[in-house]
């Protein structure tokens, strides 16, 4: 028997309502545990259903695809391009926690308007005007704090 | 009630609030022309700043970005042929083939005044019915606010998705995340896992970026959408704009009815704009002198549309200002924006926060008008806005949302929780599961439970015998029984199936 992918995110979400359904078990308190209780029951049946439909369908369209072999390679490619953009927003995150939020941003857009096929100069100038649009609209004139980063604390105070 | 709106009036026309509204205005229109970015992306990207501002300034955006990010998309649609959202979609039809006639700054005018008059006379109905409404609203306990939250819950979960199943998954999912933290009632930490971040619940700005902001902007740059493909050099002159207004007030009474229809769609909660500029579209047709124009370029196509595309917003904002329901998914956002400045969802907001109310619905007149006019004088711009690549959106907006979900909390923690609940919102967005529905659940979940007690401990097993509550749980049946009945009204919702095309 073959899933689809959306069945296997089906499965994520009938496991995560099942610890909750679970856990809750664990109260004393019933008004710690009935309404979790009840809705992790209800998200478990509805996901039953929607993943028998799901079964039910996927033998079908596994026929069609097999037939129709580039859809699959687009969705593969699909996949793989949503892969890359989380992973462009990973080490985003990754370097606002090393090097703080002004650094980032301008190696974010620098970095990412480079790779997608930018000049050095359509890449850097505009990273250099969203960065000091961030510094002067947000921390400037909004008066907000952003992070320093681990790497570099204390070096905006110095600016 | 008068001494509120006079109220509502200075706050309106002091200096934070008015620079809020031209500032939110200008955003919208520029959001609004960008294909694949809508008001409701904009409204989100906004609402992590929400925190701690003033509630008069923080909720004029939000009902700015709302009521007008239709306004700059009907022009990308009318002169390119590409919608700015599907809200806008029905204004192509006739739009483009005109604009192709060589009337596209008319028809430009047409699009802006209709939307004006939309706007505006909406917000004049939802004067006119609060008076009626209150006396409702004060009768509310706690059992009728129970089954307003599962109304609200049924109809965006049901009724906005092609799958009512996906869609209660969705809002069930959202109800479970609202669980995980502090309980309202005993205060007890639950499914915490022991870890502290976890202890105040999901932090509601990561859960709104991660499952709205974050998969649009991915699904963009994976498409690789929103770059026009046709370069428009010359539109035509502001006269031949202006004239546009000539066109509407020969159509007046089309124009009219058309609100109507756009903000009794809008009222009803989870119906979606999509419902309103259809039915205006149809209906149009049906009452025209000349339906054999239509699809070819006429200017009743556009003003139908555009008209009860405004009018809507309207609409779904009186029933989540008097009911504390979503009347469209966009409206999720201004009841997110009610829990971060402080204020419980519901329908106590009208009495409570007259004034405020007051405001917003001010603020929905005022921008109108004020994004008709500037759309007329930036046409140009707002043409070389559509060309922006999505490579460059999504540089510019991850930061934006990093920001957003840090300067909420000033916690990293979250920037991290970011990564997979916005890829909880692709598969949502992939799946065809209701993210609407998934947020609703998440707002309204510790609300639904703690009314739940509440109704158990002063009513009883069977609080919810009251008539108020018969008739909603009623309303939710129908909700539920749609697939039996909603086939019969088809023809209506759905100007395709009858041949319009």
């Amino acid at each position: 028997m073959k899933f689809k992918s959306s069945s296997y995110f089906l499965l994520m979400v009938l496991i995560f309502a099942f610890c909750i359904g679970v856990s809750a078990l664990g109260y004393s308190n019933i008004k710690d545990k009935a309404i979790p209780l009840c809705i992790s029951a209800l998200v478990i049946v509805l996901g039953l259903i929607q993943l028998s439909r799901e079964l039910m369908e996927a033998k079908k369209e596994l026929k069609e695809k097999a037939e129709n072999s580039a859809e699959g390679e687009s969705a593969f490619s699909e996949m793989k391009s949503y892969l890359l953009v989380f992973a462009w927003i990973a080490a985003l995150v990754l370097s606002i926690y090393i090097f703080g939020f002004l650094i980032s941003i301008f190696l974010f857009i620098a970095a990412y308007l480079k790779t997608t096929g930018s000049s050095w100069s359509m890449s850097i100038v505009p990273a250099m005007i969203t960065t000091a649009i961030v510094y002067v609209a947000f921390i400037r004139f909004f008066g907000g704090e952003l992070f320093q980063g681990v790497l570099f604390g204390g070096y905006i105070e110095w600016l | 009630m008068l001494e509120s709106f006079g109220q509502a009036i200075i706050q309106l026309s002091s200096p934070n609030v008015a620079i809020a509204l031209v500032i939110a205005t200008v955003g919208a229109i520029i959001l609004g022309v960008i294909p694949g970015i809508s008001g409701a992306l904009a409204m989100i990207l906004f609402l992590p700043f929400v925190y701690g501002r003033d509630p008069a300034v923080s909720m004029v955006v939000l009902a700015t970005l709302t009521a007008v990010s239709n306004t700059g998309g009907a022009v990308t649609a009318v002169l390119l042929g590409i919608p700015g959202d599907s809200s806008n979609a029905a204004t192509i039809l006739d739009g483009f083939p005109l604009a192709r006639q060589g009337e596209g700054a008319r028809t430009v005018g047409v699009t802006i005044f209709a939307s004006i008059a939309g706007g505006v006379l909406s917000i004049l109905f939802a004067f006119l019915m609060i008076p009626f409404a209150i006396p409702l609203v004060m009768s509310l306990r706690s059992p009728e606010m129970f089954c307003l939250i599962i109304i609200g819950l049924s109809f965006l979960a049901v009724i906005t998705q092609g799958s009512a199943i996906k869609g209660l998954i969705s809002a069930g999912l959202g109800l479970l995340i609202s669980t995980i933290g502090y309980q309202a009632k005993t205060g007890v930490a639950r499914f915490t896992l022991g870890n502290d971040y976890l202890y105040g619940g999901v932090e509601m700005v990561v859960i709104l970026l991660g499952i709205l902001a974050v998969p649009v902007i991915a699904e963009l740059v994976v498409n690789k959408e929103s770059v026009a493909p046709v370069d428009v050099k010359s539109i035509g002159t502001y006269r031949q704009v202006l004239s546009g207004l000539d066109d509407v007030m020969r159509h007046w009474w089309l124009c009219i009815r058309s609100t109507i229809i756009g903000y009794f769609v809008g009222v009803i909660p989870g119906i979606g704009s999509e419902t309103a500029i259809w039915v205006a579209y149809g209906h149009a047709k049906q009452t025209s002198k000349d339906p054999g124009l239509f699809g070819k370029g006429n200017m009743e196509g556009v003003i139908a549309p555009e008209a009860a595309n405004n009018a809507r917003a309207g609409g779904s904002m009186l029933t989540t200002l008097l009911l504390g329901i979503p009347g469209s998914s966009s409206m999720v956002m201004v009841l997110a924006a009610f829990v971060l400045v402080g204020i419980v969802p519901g329908p106590r907001v009208l009495v409570e926060h007259t004034t405020l109310c007051f405001v917003i619905l001010l603020s929905i007149v005022v921008s109108n008008i004020l994004a008709g006019v500037l759309c007329i004088f930036s046409l140009p711009l707002m043409l070389k806005v559509t060309q922006i690549s999505s490579a460059k959106l999504f540089a510019y907006l991850m930061p934006i949302i990093m920001i957003g979900v840090y300067s909420n909390n000033m916690y990293t923690l979250d920037l991290l929780m970011l990564i997979p609940v916005g890829a909880l919102g692709v598969c949502f967005r992939k799946f065809g599961y209701s993210p609407g529905a998934i947020i609703l659940g998440f707002i309204l979940g510790k609300l639904f439970e703690y009314y739940f007690w509440q109704s158990l401990d002063l009513f009883g097993g069977w609080f919810f015998l009251t008539p108020i509550c018969m008739v909603l749980l009623l309303i939710v049946t129908v909700v539920f029984t749609k697939d039996l009945w909603m086939p019969l009204f088809k023809n209506v919702s759905n100007p395709f199936a009858r041949g319009i095309k």
